[in-house]
């Protein structure tokens, strides 16, 4: 039988609310019921770092994906946070691949969950910024274009942080790594330009510090057929040099300075922002991280310049194409 | 074929897995292994107890929001403006008239000093407590009042028997909390309605009569007993209440007028503030001049310029000091000059001067601020040779009341706390409890309110079988508030007097919403009548004037501290509701993310003793 | 060609239809008869129409398999170790450097005991770019834990990759089946096709023990520590060695069922053999009609035709060679600075019997490219053989030095 692809949509997961005001920001009781309803996949006994992102942020995504998921993990930290045989840390099928490999042994479970008639069974790509921006960008964009039946998620932590905080292309420009001592003087890939590039059903950026989009965006793209990107930004106490009670704060900051802005594409033309962010200057976030302890005020300066012109032609995306 | 031929068929070969969590551990060697690196889920994981590597760990702790310690009557603030904010409004208002039998009063005419310490102040403005206390107290007076507890029987009555002088809000206060907890209470007041102050002292304006009838009415159903028309000293001896009661409580407040001590001052048309507030409240004619001069600056001198405004007369206000230093309630200064009350500041009074018998000016002296005296406020210096005459045809004293113990066996004093000292025998007198005015630095309702319960927590200590002092040692125990919620816990975990500031509230969580205020009459038409001037919050407004507070140090359940916890170890406690939270430190890593999320300083990281 | 399968006039053997076809069309018939479920390939020449074909039994419904059209070898051996996980049977075929781009991924799907197939048309590697045959691209891929087997046939072809799946699925080890490009992959001859009834009981359906299954959750490829990594490598390698039994007797049940069987180490004329020849592929082929005229001449030549190469069938090749003088040993590939790695093996092999009992190893390396190994290049090798000329890290014929 030839690959016949789900382009439809499953089933359409209802919008998620209007544009979150700041008055909605605190959840309301109808949520918190909500939230105790849902189980835990992943289980304490981790090795994640204390306050690590990446393990937050798999918390949240497997709440809203449900049981019926199966996850796979290329080398990246959580390719050891998932557990040291003969131990596992989730609860759900999952499956550590090679680190080039991800999107490509995903496309291979889902077919072989098709021929094997399982499809009820959802595969969640759980991918670091290394395994995506560079090394598996190969793999993915093959996955993407064939639409392949996944949701793939980069956990993005900005840089290789499993090998000892090495730059990638996913690091942000100024910022100290072993590999860049004077900080890493390129820009940032802009990954979710190259997502939507492949005209994908559905790609979202989703943040640890809004975990009211992140679920409805996640709910959303689980119920949605074909390929599905959702960009997590994942903060690294050990290799951003921050607070490990941090993690949620800069993940905060960063949507709120509009460095992470939070916002969803279909079909990679129709874009919507999701949070408003408050605005606050690039700095509010950067001085909080040892990381980028040596910019001085002009570096600061151009990454506002930046982040100020990315952010307009986001916005005007988000105006000329609405969804 | 050399080799030993053995068959193998296709099936007979399957890896060996682990079938269970149980099997994966201590493997013998590869005959028991699975063929690869393939492991079970389901907590298999748990046997790596990572809060090894915890030096900090989060506590669940309540402390004390700043709102608590300033409410002079102990109210649990952020307990009923948690309960309003949820819809529980019946709940919300039991729970306030659990520490204040007037709430409605208080609710009016408190000076809130709650509010200057609320934490939401650059966020939008403090969270207008007082104005949800008047929605709540007004909700209250339509609730069923609270059943008296079951008495003792008659034989044990004298033992359980507590008079009380002076029905105004501290007696009233403590006879209400006495009477709850099953304890006969007796309030004697010379007065022919009860109230004190607030029943002759406040104007209708500012507290409608029905309000405070229906709030005493709802003490009296509790069970407390009112004796009126009774003086003790005149009608009955002091001696004779102790002999017949266990316990006393003194709280017949400040009504003796301080005289001004200037010339002139006995002359026709010079009026004792107070008498002329209680001739206008139990309804008598009352006609000021063309002209009043009030001379003060506190509530009552406020109170005696508005109701002369109402009455017809033009009232200037003459105070010795400058505005900042005005006893009086801002608000009301405010209001009293929104409606055309004048002022006028650095003044006193050094003589009244009359016509025929009759007031015609008063001769003031301008003063200047010198050193601090006493009480904090700037010392008024006389200028020398500085006079003014001021028309007047009615000159209103309100310049302060002094206390009339002239029942009392002479020579007692009375202590800070309440207690009251017999020098003859240089020991605190048993049973003897002072209160209201004659204790509380602020003159307020709401002091009066908080050491009418403070005297009803001492004296039922010492009906229970306590000795005197060990029942006054009680009040130390108090932990910041007079809350009967914080009362009963005193000293048990998990609160602590820690009072949380704006440094420990994590405002990412709170929206920047404005302050709302009550509705008010208009100056012109507030003038024409003693109709209430401020219209209060409705339903609505309350609710959402609720929902703004922060919760300071209080955990409201808000779920933080368990959606941000990257191991998912916080927990809802097995069968018990949302709220209950335990952290499993087997496994916590003390990141800290709880304690950084909780919107209100309810998680603290405390070192680990390793 | 000459094939030479041990038939075997079984009454009960199932006989198929007839089809001249290439040996990349009999690997597509038999991926088809082995009833694969999915499919992942990249394009490379001389692989290219496995695919194509399989392609098109996809496309018309005659397969019903999922067919994933991926970016790379990487991703297509990628793909297939997912599948596998899921329990389904899965099929690649490349050549030279993709097999080279698969590498690290066959050490995975080795390492997770995924019994996948993999035909490998012998292709040589760059640079410069070279499209023909030779085996250093396969057996550059010998300690990846994959099994190989070699064919000379394109019938072979075919009955090799049934028995790879067989093989694969009792043992939980991948194996690799290799053929020589153009010689087999391009080039049509009568290949039977054996009904799919007959097919189906000689290979049922796969059904691993564990898969991925939200049922019945596990997790694949966690961190191993030093603890336990020998173990499983131990694991690897004890079911690697089980193969030769597995391997033999799925050609037994093979022979018994579609009467052809090929053992592990095919023997041409071997027996009383002073000299023996050593071939894979169709050299082989080429290297029967040499002995024969040999023969003729009365001088006492064989050949011997290992179809396994990892695991090495050590115990069959000392049997088949222990009685000759003298083994030549034709290798179509080369590892550098020490010579035909056939002949390494073979010497390894021999090196256990007694000394007095062992032939001599000589070793020939020929026909790299795709250079064509001529009878004439055989027949030198012989006579430099029967003199006992060889160099001792191999002999390059037919160089033009």
């Amino acid at each position: 039988m030839s690959k016949q692809k789900r382009t439809a949509p499953r089933a359409r997961a209802a919008a998620p609310a209007a544009p979150a005001e700041q008055a909605e920001r605190m959840p309301s009781g109808a949520v918190m019921e909500r939230r105790l309803a849902e189980t835990e996949y992943f289980t304490p006994g981790s090795v994640a770092c204390p306050g690590c992102g990446g393990a937050l942020a798999m918390r949240h995504f497997l709440r809203a994906m449900g049981p019926e998921t199966v996850v796979v993990i290329p080398a990246c930290c959580w390719a050891i946070i998932a557990g040291q045989f003969p131990y596992a840390a989730l609860t759900v099928p999952t499956v550590n691949c090679l680190f080039a490999a991800a999107s490509a042994v995903a496309s291979g479970i889902g077919a072989g969950l098709r021929v094997r008639g399982d499809r009820g069974a959802r595969v969640m790509v759980w991918v670091g910024d290394g395994g995506t921006y560079d090394i598996g960008l190969q793999s993915l964009s093959g996955a993407l274009e064939r639409n392949e039946d996944m949701l793939y998620v980069c956990y993005d932590n900005e840089a290789y942080m499993n090998t000892g905080i090495q730059r990638s292309s996913a690091t942000p420009p100024g910022a100290w790594t072993t590999t860049t001592p004077g900080g890493k003087d390129m820009a940032k890939k802009n990954i979710m330009e190259i997502i939507t590039a492949h005209r994908v059903p559905y790609a979202a950026t989703v943040s640890l510090a809004f975990p009211e989009d992140l679920r409805e965006k996640v709910k959303k793209a689980r119920d949605i057929g074909g390929a599905r990107f959702i960009h997590v930004l994942a903060p690294c106490p050990p290799g951003w040099k921050c607070q490990s009670s941090e993690t949620v704060k800069l993940s905060r900051l960063a949507v709120d300075t509009k460095l992470d802005p939070l916002y969803e594409v279909e079909n990679g033309l129709r874009w919507r922002i999701t949070v408003e962010p408050r605005n606050l200057p690039v700095e509010d976030f950067l001085s909080r991280q040892g990381r980028f302890s040596n910019l001085d005020a002009n570096d600061v300066r151009r990454i506002q310049a930046e982040v100020d012109r990315n952010w307009a032609v986001l916005r005007r995306q988000a105006e000329v194409n609405p969804l | 074929m050399r080799r030993a031929k053995r068959t193998i068929s296709p099936k007979r070969y399957n890896p060996k897995l682990p079938a269970s969590a149980a099997d994966a551990k201590g493997f013998r060697g590869a005959s028991d292994m699975p063929a690869a690196s393939v492991s079970v889920p389901g907590g298999s994981m748990l046997v790596c107890e990572t809060g090894s590597w915890r030096n900090v760990r989060p506590v669940f702790e309540d402390k004390t929001p700043p709102c608590l310690p300033r409410c002079p009557a102990g109210e649990n603030i952020e307990g009923h403006l948690d309960l309003l904010a949820r819809g529980r409004d019946a709940e919300a208002a039991r729970l306030l008239r659990e520490d204040n039998p007037f709430p409605a009063t208080c609710g009016r005419v408190c000076y809130h000093p709650c509010e200057s310490g609320c934490n939401r102040a650059e966020w939008g403005g403090a969270v207008a407590i007082h104005s949800v206390e008047r929605y709540l107290g007004d909700l209250a007076l339509r609730l069923p009042a609270e059943k008296p507890a079951a008495r003792a029987g008659k034989s044990g009555r004298k033992h359980r028997r507590v008079a009380i002088i002076g029905a105004g809000p501290a007696g009233l206060t403590c006879a209400w909390h006495l009477a709850k907890r099953g304890i006969e209470a007796v309030v004697f007041d010379r007065e022919p309605e009860p109230g004190g102050v607030l029943r002759t002292g406040i104007p209708a304006y500012r507290l409608p009569k029905d309000v405070l009838a229906m709030e005493i009415s709802r003490i009296v159903e509790a069970g407390v007993e009112l004796r009126l028309g009774v003086e003790v000293g005149r009608d009955i001896a002091f001696e004779d209440l102790r002999s017949a009661y266990r316990a006393v409580f003194l709280a017949c407040g400040y009504h003796r007028p301080r005289a001004l001590g200037v010339p002139g001052e006995s002359l026709k048309g010079v009026e004792d503030g107070l008498d002329f507030l209680r001739r206008i409240n139990y309804g008598q004619k009352v006609t000021p001049g063309r002209r009043s001069v009030v001379i003060g600056g506190g509530n009552t001198a406020m109170d005696c310029a508005r109701a002369a405004l109402r009455l017809g007369s033009h009232p200037l206000v003459i105070y010795r000091r400058t505005r900042g230093e005005m006893p009086a309630i801002p608000e009301e200064v405010l209001e009293a000059e929104r409606e055309g009350v004048e002022f006028l500041f650095l003044m006193q009074p050094a003589e009244v001067r009359g016509k025929g018998g009759r007031v015609a000016a008063v001769r003031c002296q301008r003063c200047r601020l010198g050193e601090p005296d006493a009480s904090g406020r700037r010392r008024p210096v006389p200028i020398k040779d500085s006079f003014q005459d001021l028309a007047a045809d009615t000159v209103l004293l309100a310049t302060g009341e002094d206390a009339d113990l002239s029942f009392l066996p002479s020579g007692w004093t009375l202590g800070d706390n309440g207690a009251v000292l017999d020098p003859a025998t240089g020991h605190e007198v048993e049973g003897v409890f002072a209160g209201g005015d004659l204790t509380t630095s602020r003159k307020m309702v709401a002091n009066a309110v908080g050491s009418g319960k403070a005297a009803s927590w001492v004296i039922e200590k010492y009906l229970s079988g306590r000795s005197w002092s060990e029942s006054l040692a009680e009040l130390e125990h108090a932990p910041t508030s007079f809350s009967v919620a914080r009362l009963e816990k005193a000293g048990a975990p998990p609160r602590s007097s820690e009072i949380v500031d704006a440094t420990s509230i994590n405002f990412d969580h709170f929206p920047k919403l404005s302050r709302a205020s009550a509705g008010r009459l208009s100056s012109e038409e507030a003038i024409r009548s003693f109709a209430e001037v401020n219209q209060g919050f409705d339903r609505a407004t309350a609710e959402a004037e609720a929902r703004r507070c922060f919760h300071c140090a209080v955990c409201s359940r808000c779920d933080n501290c368990f959606v941000f916890c990257p191991e998912g170890i916080v927990r809802h406690k097995p069968g018990k509701a949302c709220g209950d939270y335990e952290i499993d430190l087997s496994y916590c890593k003390g990141c800290g993310i709880c304690a950084a999320e909780c919107p209100r300083g309810a998680i603290s990281m405390i070192r680990e003793n390793r | 060609m000459k094939t030479a399968p041990r038939s075997r006039s079984s009454a009960r053997a199932a006989r198929g239809e007839v089809k001249v076809i290439t040996g990349n069309y009999a690997v597509a018939y038999a991926a088809k008869l082995s009833r694969v479920q999915v499919v992942s390939a990249y394009p490379i020449t001389p692989q290219t129409s496995i695919v194509e074909k399989l392609s098109e039994m996809c496309g018309s419904g005659e397969l019903a398999a999922e067919f994933i059209k991926v970016e790379s070898e990487h991703s297509a051996m990628s793909c297939l170790v997912g599948a596998s996980l899921t329990g389904a049977r899965a099929f690649t075929a490349t050549s030279s450097h993709g097999l080279a781009y698969m590498h690290e991924v066959l050490h995975w799907a080795a390492g997770q005991r995924l019994p996948i197939v993999l035909v490998n048309v012998n292709r040589a590697l760059g640079p410069g770019w070279n499209i023909w045959t030779d085996q250093t691209d396969s057996l550059s891929q010998r300690d990846t834990g994959w099994a190989q087997l070699y064919c000379e046939s394109n019938q072979e072809a075919l009955d090799t990759v049934i028995q790879a799946f067989r093989i694969a699925e009792s043992v939980l080890v991948p194996v690799m089946v290799v053929l020589d490009a153009f010689s087999l992959s391009h080039t049509s001859e009568g290949v039977e096709i054996p009904p799919q009834d007959a097919v189906d009981r000689f290979l049922p359906p796969y059904r691993p023990a564990v898969r991925v299954d939200t049922a019945n959750p596990r997790f694949f490829g966690g961190l191993v520590m030093p603890e336990h990594y020998m173990e499983h490598r131990w694991l690897l390698e004890e079911n690697s060695r089980r193969i030769l039994d597995v391997a033999a007797e799925a050609d037994r049940d093979y022979g018994r069922a579609f009467g052809r069987s090929y053992g592990l180490v095919e023997r041409y004329r071997a027996a009383g053999a002073e000299l023996l020849l050593m071939a894979t592929g169709t050299v082989a082929s080429t290297a029967k009609e040499v002995i024969d005229a040999w023969r003729r001449r009365g001088r006492r030549v064989g050949l011997v035709r290992p179809r396994l190469f990892r695991p090495f069938p050590i115990e069959e090749m000392r049997s088949a060679c222990r009685l000759a003088r003298r083994l030549a040993v034709i290798d179509r590939n080369n590892s550098f600075g020490s010579g035909g790695i056939f002949a390494t093996e073979t010497r390894a092999a021999l090196y256990g019997l007694p000394s007095g009992s062992r032939p001599e190893v000589l070793s020939y390396v020929a026909g790299l490219g795709g250079r064509d190994i001529t009878p004439d290049v055989i027949d030198r090798i012989l006579s430099a053989a029967w003199a006992g000329r060889a160099e001792p890290r191999g002999t390059w014929v037919d160089l033009k030095k």
